[in-house]
């Protein structure tokens, strides 16, 4: 960020392209333990109640969706 | 809380000036654990080195992400880096023309030094947050989730997204060494096929 120039052109096209991806991309490494397994059951809950809710495209009703299904997935499990 | 589980993690290790010390000059979360999960592991300075280097080459790409968007002085940008995390690259990414992500940026990176201090404190003085424990790995995915779906404002960028998505778990469960860098080279991969036409990833910038 200090030493790169602005980027332009294609270049600038691709790194565009790239916050979603490394969003989805981090959202799924939380959810995959250092021991290769899966996350808890009320976080993947969590984690299904913000997918539900985003569609939405709002960062808050994405929490919402969190927060409910982690209150599911606590009583789940 | 994650600075507070660090703080309660690294003080029987390294003891209350270097916990401390650690958290105000590093500050990165993921560094601070694997650091602190090598010396446990009676890791040496080589192995502590090429940690913190191969965990921090994502910020390479999240930096070039954010250039066109940041503006000012080397220096400026210099300073600015210090507070780009895996979060507040998301909220400057997402933040909304009017807001700039260079106010953004700056402003989510004081919060989160702030709270990572005081977190770091308040462990190091012994509190414990195992009631909470659960509930602090539940926020990370549904943070990241949000902000992709922020982000992605075609169905084009919505489809690299769940591409990245399958691509990092690949990477972490068969490349475990690094899997701290999987969500980086999954982006990069999904982001480099296409054409060149802008309109894509101008929506994207929109988000």
């Amino acid at each position: 960020m200090a030493f790169l120039p602005r980027p332009g052109g294609r270049l600038e096209v691709v790194l565009g392209r790239m916050p979603a991806p490394i969003f989805a991309g981090l959202a799924m490494l939380t959810l995959i333990t250092e021991e290769g397994a899966l996350a808890d059951g009320a976080v993947l809950v969590a984690t299904l109640g913000a997918l539900i809710a985003s569609p939405k495209r709002s960062l808050a009703i994405c929490l919402v969706g969190g927060i409910v299904g982690f209150a599911i997935g606590t009583l789940i499990f | 809380m994650f600075g507070t589980l660090y703080g309660t993690a690294a003080q029987p290790l390294v003891g209350t000036p270097l916990t401390i010390a650690s958290s105000m000059f590093i500050f990165s979360g993921a560094l601070q654990f694997a650091l602190i999960g090598l010396l446990s592991a009676g890791a040496g300075a080589p192995a502590l080195l090429l940690t913190a280097g191969t965990l921090n080459l994502r910020h390479v790409v999240m930096g070039a992400v954010l250039r066109p968007r940041i503006g000012g002085s080397r220096l400026r940008r210099a300073g600015l880096a210090f507070t780009l995390l895996d979060e507040t690259f998301g909220f400057a990414v997402a933040a909304p023309e009017e807001a700039g992500a260079e106010r953004t940026l700056f402003v989510s990176g004081i919060v989160c030094y702030i709270a990572w201090q005081i977190g770091t404190v308040v462990g190091v003085l012994g509190a414990g947050l195992s009631g909470v424990e659960k509930l602090a790995d539940a926020v990370f995915p549904v943070l990241f989730i949000g902000l992709a779906s922020l982000a992605a404002t075609t169905g084009t960028l919505v489809l690299r997204a769940v591409a990245a998505a399958a691509l990092t778990a690949a990477v972490a469960l068969f490349l475990p060494d690094i899997r701290s860098l999987a969500p980086v080279i999954a982006g990069v991969l999904v982001a480099l096929p296409g054409s060149a036409d802008a309109s894509e990833a101008r929506e994207g910038d929109r988000a």
